[in-house]
């Protein structure tokens, strides 16, 4: 026990410099980091190049890096799915419908992240299975989306209508015109998963990964990259300090992000059998 | 299919300066006038041959948003070249290239091969940076430069493979180090002595244009 006090005190000193020294720090952490008083979180965060080595940069750091995210939430969920509700009407135009076969229609690059989605839901729904944590709501939701009154469509929301909608399309091809209701009635069920105005901590990384996949296009959603970011979320959402739970949405979105640019060649799909990806 | 090495590039530069139209020229020869606005950071690949090897190239193609500045810095680690690109009719793009090249040179290797691009050669009449400007600018800042035209398809091969023949190079010379996969290249399986049976492949089609 005193040894670990020692070790715990070696942590907070090094973190508490004017500047860290990357070196000693990689050194100690080598062997081990505790979780008490944030020290996991906050070595996380400076390995992975989140937090510089000056302390003194840490708060307008943060504060600019959580804003950024919050903008990406805004251009990639909120708006995108506010539209749907308000101009209901004038968004089947014409121009532009869901059976437009023009690449660069919107209904198309909508049913395009659809696909993607339904894959980035199935990997998150059972993320780390031996935790109830991903299950349980997180206390930090995305306020304007579980916000009922804006009827903002959530990625939960959308992956349902797409489930069903695919169901459809296999009654049609096995001929049965009548729709099965107890097999509606079953999928519905399953996907109600909390109470109105609550999130799990899985739709939390659900929506993290999202936002990664639509700003790195040229990658795509790979599986595993679940089980990268899961670790990363719970060190985070599960610190003592509630700063650091309040924001561990954004803090883990960037420190994904930066993780993946040494590993990302294993979640390329082009380099699959190649001597760089995956398969050789 | 076989290669020697494995370059990773990046291209980066203002929106709106023909950084996608680039990328679209040089692996599918084709040119398209309206190109969507560029999220965050796309993907194209490209087998060319120097000095009979065969290299593939990786290339990342950026966004010029201002907003996704964070998102696209997180490409700079890893790649051993960078097409910085600007537009000859636009100054202010050609303004914002000091910008761009500290950007590039905290983010990336110290050994990066910078190419610089002034696009849209082909635009001559609305021509608003002088191609002697970009050439002083490229000297003064140690880096490779060009003229090209995205739609035209002028130049367009020789920005590629003239920066990867600097990058093979260095190699040759021993500046990189290429066992260090942060400089952004990677020996094929022609050189791995671990892989036999690749050997025999190698000597096959001499196609200029094969995507992976």
């Amino acid at each position: 026990m005193a040894n670990y006090r020692t070790r715990l005190y070696q942590f907070e000193n090094e973190l508490s410099r004017d500047i860290i020294d990357n070196k000693r720090l990689r050194k100690l952490v080598f062997s081990g980091c505790p979780s008490e008083k944030s020290v996991r979180s906050n070595c996380w965060k400076v390995l992975l190049n989140y937090l510089p080595l000056e302390t003194k940069e840490w708060e307008e750091s943060l504060d600019r890096q959580r804003k950024a995210y919050h903008q990406f939430v805004e251009e990639m969920i909120l708006k995108p799915g506010t539209k749907k509700y308000d101009n209901n009407r004038t968004d089947v135009t014409l121009e532009d419908h869901p059976l437009n076969p023009n690449p660069d229609s919107q209904w198309s690059q909508f049913f395009r992240d659809n696909e993607m989605l339904l894959q980035i839901d199935k990997d998150c729904r059972r993320l780390c299975p031996d935790l109830s944590f991903f299950q349980s709501a997180t206390p930090y939701p995305c306020k304007e989306l579980v916000n009922s009154d804006l009827m903002i469509e959530t990625l939960r929301r959308r992956v349902e209508q797409t489930v069903l909608k695919s169901q459809n399309v296999c009654k049609n091809r096995s001929g049965i015109t009548i729709t099965d209701f107890k097999k509606n009635k079953k999928t519905i069920d399953d996907y109600v998963v909390l109470a109105e105005g609550e999130e799990a901590h899985w739709e939390v990384v659900e929506r993290i990964l999202f936002i990664y996949v639509k700003l790195n296009p040229g990658q795509g959603y790979v599986q595993g990259m679940n089980e990268i970011i899961g670790p990363i979320y719970y060190t985070f959402a599960s610190d003592s300090n509630p700063d650091c739970q309040a924001h561990a949405e954004a803090d883990s979105f960037w420190c994904f992000t930066n993780l993946m640019s040494e590993i990302r060649d294993n979640f390329i799909k082009h380099l699959d059998d190649t001597v760089c990806g995956i398969g050789e | 299919m076989s290669y020697a090495y494995l370059f990773k590039y990046i291209i980066i530069g203002d929106t709106g300066v023909g950084k996608s139209c680039l990328l679209l020229q040089f692996t599918d020869k084709r040119f398209q006038p309206v190109h969507d606005l560029t999220i965050g950071v796309e993907f194209g690949a490209r087998m060319i041959t120097i000095d009979g090897k065969q290299i593939k190239l990786q290339i990342w193609d950026t966004a010029g948003q201002e907003s996704f500045r964070s998102i696209t810095r997180s490409y700079y680690r890893g790649a051993a070249g960078a097409l910085l690109v600007y537009d000859i009719t636009r100054r202010d793009t050609f303004n914002h290239l000091t910008t761009w090249l500290e950007d590039a040179r905290q983010h990336s290797s110290s050994n990066m091969v910078i190419m610089l691009i002034g696009n849209k050669s082909d635009l001559e009449a609305r021509r608003d940076v002088k191609k002697e400007e970009g050439e002083a600018f490229a000297r003064e800042h140690g880096l490779i430069f060009m003229e090209t035209s995205a739609k035209t398809a002028a130049n367009v091969e020789e920005a590629f493979i003239n920066t990867a023949k600097e990058i093979y190079q260095k190699i040759q010379d021993g500046v990189f180090d290429i066992n260090n996969e942060a400089n952004g290249i990677k020996i094929g399986p022609q050189h791995s002595l671990t892989n036999p049976g690749m050997s025999s492949s190698s000597g096959g089609g001499n196609q200029s244009s094969g995507c992976c």
